[in-house]
């Protein structure tokens, strides 16, 4: 659906050059849920805008449901665009239009008939649940409510592409967890491929089928979201990973611990997918001879298994120990041995 | 009552002068919206980073805009004498005043429609881009409904400065409330007259403040 070939794009300023992205090749299937996360200036907004060319690429190929998009300008460009969807962090609605407008505004720019618009306003106004808001104004929706105007907006033109550019990072978790379903919704029903961009691994480990992980321009590394953090290669994905797992666990909350539990050493079990179901504990009692004291943590599910941190406090002697943490290794449960803290 | 208080007024005078007053600064604002907001938009839409950026005609009209919008307005109407015959014909009666009337006050409505223009948010405009629009489409769903409050909100302070310049305009000729208080009231020594006119003024420009504050909240959902 999506082919990126050797795409560069360099900011030029009369002092110094920034290569926003460098050099990337990035292909995106039909109907997935692509996610790329990175930090702040890693260029990853600047590569979601080169896919509808709101920036045009300085070198490489962006092609996009057949269409190489670089090399179209003017009215070719414009009807390009009403096939793929953006959704925005701010929203970026109209503020003098209410929700019935705004998502007609996108039917308007393509000369829809009025008695069509009406249908079809109607029917998204349905999907994204605010049939009810129908005469409000942005002022008057909640964050939630305004992203879903912003979607039902972006999907008015039928696109075939879904462009969401950190389109939760402005919301709270609840919201962003119902934001998130709701494109997992779209993507089942329409078969719409979806590229997001975030920088909240949450994200990416919810609904994204696939990753990549950029920095400085570039992407380091790409994969089945399941392949890339149980085996991650790159420091940076690594860090995605980590914050993943530890939630809001930290050292701070563990010291207190070690005063009260003196009788074996304490780990920290970060569980990263598959790994993460009960047995794992079950047959490290069972099979090491240890016995495991939870002291602390939270294990969430998400679509390709469990992840989160465990505190646990192991019971045995030494060599039952040892045992028990290779057990724990060999089963993609890394254990930290904190004791010595 | 009126007639002790008021001895020199004549009613019939003051009526038709405060009409010639309205008529002027009627047109005027018409004009001066329709040719501040061109002007507003080529400020706006020629700058740096924007839809036309063009440093040339950027310059060009900024360079047009300070000049008119720095002459007083006595000055410009004097400066503006021939071009006025040229177009009307006579220097004299409220149509001549118009020219000065809206030369005057489109370049500093023009700066008011450029703030107002540069307040809508970047990103519905991207957004717009990004479905489609073209840049017509963005001028007149995106930008003008969006800078809508700012747009009434500047033409209601331009149409009172108007008032007063329709003043100084009567004063060499073109009628209206400010010539009457000028030759009626001050030159045959009639104070009574200057202050009905200036009462005149004052309402009129108060009907204007209102009516601008109305459709100014009206307009904002913000």
């Amino acid at each position: 659906m999506i082919h990126l070939q050797q795409l560069s794009k360099i900011f030029r300023t009369k002092k110094d050059e920034i290569t926003a992205v460098d050099n990337v090749d990035l292909s995106i299937r039909e109907g997935e849920i692509f996610g790329i996360i990175g930090y702040s200036g890693a260029g990853k907004s600047t590569l979601i805008r080169l896919l509808n060319m709101l920036e045009r690429p300085t070198i490489g190929e962006v092609i996009v449901a057949g269409k190489e998009m670089s090399t179209l300008r003017g009215k070719p460009l414009r009807e390009a665009r009403q096939n793929i969807g953006m959704v925005f962090q701010h929203f970026n609605l109209l503020w003098s239009r209410t929700v019935f407008e705004n998502i007609s505004f996108p039917l308007e720019i393509a000369r829809v008939p009025k008695a069509e618009r009406t249908k079809r306003v109607n029917e998204l106004m349905e999907l994204v649940g605010l049939s009810e808001r129908a005469n409000a104004y942005p002022s008057e929706l909640s964050g939630g409510q305004k992203q879903r105007v912003g979607i039902a907006r972006a999907l008015a033109n039928d696109p075939k592409v879904l462009l969401c550019d950190e389109a939760t990072s402005a919301l709270d978790p609840k919201t962003t967890d119902s934001i998130l379903d709701l494109l997992v919704d779209i993507n089942q029903k329409f078969g719409l491929t979806i590229v997001l961009i975030t920088h909240e691994m949450y994200v990416i480990r919810k609904i994204c089928h696939r990753v990549a992980v950029m920095e400085d321009g570039k992407i380091v590394e790409q994969g089945d979201v399941l392949d890339v953090f149980r085996q991650p290669k790159k420091q940076i994905t690594k860090e995605f990973v980590k914050q993943m797992a530890e939630q809001e666990e930290t050292l701070d909350t563990v010291v207190p611990l070690l005063k009260d539990h003196p009788s074996g050493p304490i780990v920290k079990l970060m569980f990263l997918g598959e790994g993460a179901e009960e047995p794992v504990i079950t047959h490290l009692i069972r099979q090491c001879g240890v016995s495991v004291n939870i002291l602390q943590g939270k294990i969430s599910r998400t679509k390709d298994g469990s992840y989160g941190t465990l505190f646990v406090q192991l019971q045995g002697n030494t060599s039952h120990i040892e045992q028990a943490l290779a057990f724990l290794r060999e089963n993609n449960v890394e254990a930290e041995v904190l004791t010595d803290v | 009552m009126f007639k002790q208080l008021l001895p020199n007024v004549n009613w019939s005078n003051m009526w038709e002068a405060t009409v010639e007053t309205i008529y002027m600064s009627f047109i005027a604002v018409v004009i001066t919206f329709i040719l501040g907001i061109f002007l507003g938009l080529v400020l706006y839409l020629t700058d740096k980073d924007n839809l036309w950026e063009n440093r040339m005609i950027h310059a060009i009209t900024a360079a047009f805009v300070n000049i008119f919008r720095s002459i007083p307005f006595i000055i410009l109407i004097i400066l503006l004498i021939p071009f006025t015959t040229f177009l009307v014909g006579t220097m004299l009666g409220p149509s001549a005043a118009l020219p000065a009337l809206v030369i005057g006050a489109a370049p500093f409505y023009a700066r008011m429609v450029e703030i107002g223009l540069r307040e809508v948010d970047k990103g519905v405009i991207e957004a717009a881009q990004s479905m489609g629009a073209n840049q017509w489409q963005i001028i007149f769903k995106v930008l003008l409904p969006e800078s809508m409050p700012a747009l009434v909100s500047g033409i209601t302070v331009t149409s009172i400065a108007l008032v007063s310049y329709t003043a100084m305009a009567g004063v060499i000729g073109a009628g209206g409330l400010g010539d009457l208080a000028f030759r009626e009231g001050y030159q045959r020594n009639n104070p009574d007259v200057t202050f009905v006119a200036t009462i005149a003024i004052l309402i009129i420009v108060f009907i204007l403040q209102w009516i601008g504050d109305f459709i100014t909240h009206k307009t904002d959902k913000r």
